[in-house]
């Protein structure tokens, strides 16, 4: 290469493509493990995570909410999803054709893995189960592990229930509805306001605008027309 | 070292050499980097974005390309009667250094090039100013020597003396810094 073709300005292009790479790089990475670690971004949706559970100030909590776009991560004594979907569910190398039943029954046992949902859909739904049948149907790994299970598409769903162990860091959205604190000792009506739950651990279920939470929580903040915190 | 089977220093034939890819290793680290995050996300469970999977995937693909794009710009080659570098992929510029015009070989390295064995060849004729640089090639001191025995072997055919590195063809060994 002559000295015509190293000049410097070949040079300085090639350093700011460096910088402009290294750059692109820890990009990825903080993205990565910001989105990994600490749940979502705030512009997709809510912060789930792990609790510390066993605190005395747990309160409990009975919840009758509309339904926030979320995700949860976890491991689940029962999951079960009744609802409809042209795709598949995927158990271990069994792939379940859904498309034949108008409404699926779906069940699922010591699934550990995530299951991201809003009012009308399941968005995403991968894990591994002990045990998973559809319509009754019973399908479990040939080694009697567990196994893989996986939706390959939404799916849409009448009614969706987890049982135990359904931990909640923190869940902020805005929503209308009743919240019954420690044995209905503290009613609360809640009427299109943002309700921040903290720490809670136990059920849920959700079915058509219907979000139920029946478990204990360390904090509840309730901010609309009045200022409301329980702990 | 020469003459051996699938040798690229064999003298009895045309040496083609392209830059090394050791000088693309940060982004074969940052790539590796990525996919073990990716992995790790993975087996652990965590959410992974879509975002970053499509970016990670972007990051390679376009850093692959870019990478031996700019692998096969230049070329580099030695025949019995002349070194060529060709340079360009669709436009190509050939220059063509007759051994006889060759004054002075200096070889460079800086920590980085000694450490991975690569490095920067200086091929000068007739002074500083009309040299031409052979970037970024592997085993610089063997490609030096396989140069300077094909210019005594050119120069031995027109029954000149022998050369040494002390006489006619002067061979350098320089820390690339001090060339700039």
């Amino acid at each position: 290469m002559t000295e015509s073709h190293e000049g410097l300005t070949s040079y300085k292009r090639r350093s700011k493509f460096k910088i402009f790479a290294f750059i692109f790089f820890v990009g990825i990475v903080v993205l990565l493990i910001y989105t990994a670690f600490s749940g979502r971004l705030p512009i997709t949706g809510n912060i789930v995570g792990d609790v510390i559970v066993g605190n005395d100030s747990n309160l409990i909590i009975q919840a009758d909410l509309t339904v926030p776009e979320i995700k949860l991560d976890g491991d689940f004594s029962s999951v079960e999803i009744e609802g409809s979907s042209s795709g598949f569910l995927y158990v271990g190398n069994q792939k379940v054709e859904l498309g034949n039943s108008g409404r699926n029954f779906i069940s699922m046992e010591n699934f550990d893995g995530t299951i991201e949902f809003n009012t009308a859909k399941i968005l995403r739904l991968k894990g591994r189960a002990s045990q998973a049948s559809v319509n009754g149907i019973p399908f479990t790994s040939a080694t009697n592990k567990s196994t893989k299970v996986s939706f390959n598409e939404e799916f849409s769903y009448n009614s969706l229930d987890i049982s135990n162990d359904v931990h909640i860091k923190n869940l902020v959205y805005l929503t209308t509805g009743v919240i019954r604190l420690d044995n209905d000792k503290i009613v609360l009506n809640v009427n299109n306001e943002e309700i921040n739950i903290r720490g809670f651990v136990g059920s849920l279920s959700s079915s058509k605008d219907k979000f139920k939470l029946n478990g204990v929580l360390n904090k509840l903040i309730v901010e609309g027309e009045t200022f409301i915190s329980v702990d | 070292m020469f003459g051996k089977k699938g040798d690229i220093f064999d003298p009895n034939k045309v040496l083609r050499i392209r830059n090394s890819r050791k000088i693309y290793l940060p982004f074969y680290v940052m790539a590796i980097i990525l996919v073990g995050i990716l992995v790790y996300i993975f087996f652990l469970g965590l959410p992974l974005s879509r975002l970053g999977l499509f970016l990670i995937i972007i990051f390679i693909i376009i850093g692959i390309k870019i990478t031996e794009i700019h692998r096969i710009i230049n070329l580099y080659e030695i025949n019995p009667e002349s070194f060529v570098h060709t340079f360009g992929i669709f436009g190509k510029t050939v220059e063509n250094i007759d051994f006889l015009a060759v004054s002075h070989l200096e070889v460079g390295q800086s920590l980085w090039q000694r450490f991975l064995r690569f490095g920067d060849v200086d091929i000068r004729v007739f002074g500083r100013e009309n040299t031409t640089f052979v970037r970024n090639i592997n085993k610089p001191f063997e490609f030096v020597r396989f140069f300077e025995d094909r210019v005594n072997e050119k120069r031995d055919g027109k029954m000149q003396p022998p050369l040494t590195h002390s006489r006619g063809l002067h061979i350098t060994r320089k820390h690339r810094r001090n060339k700039r």
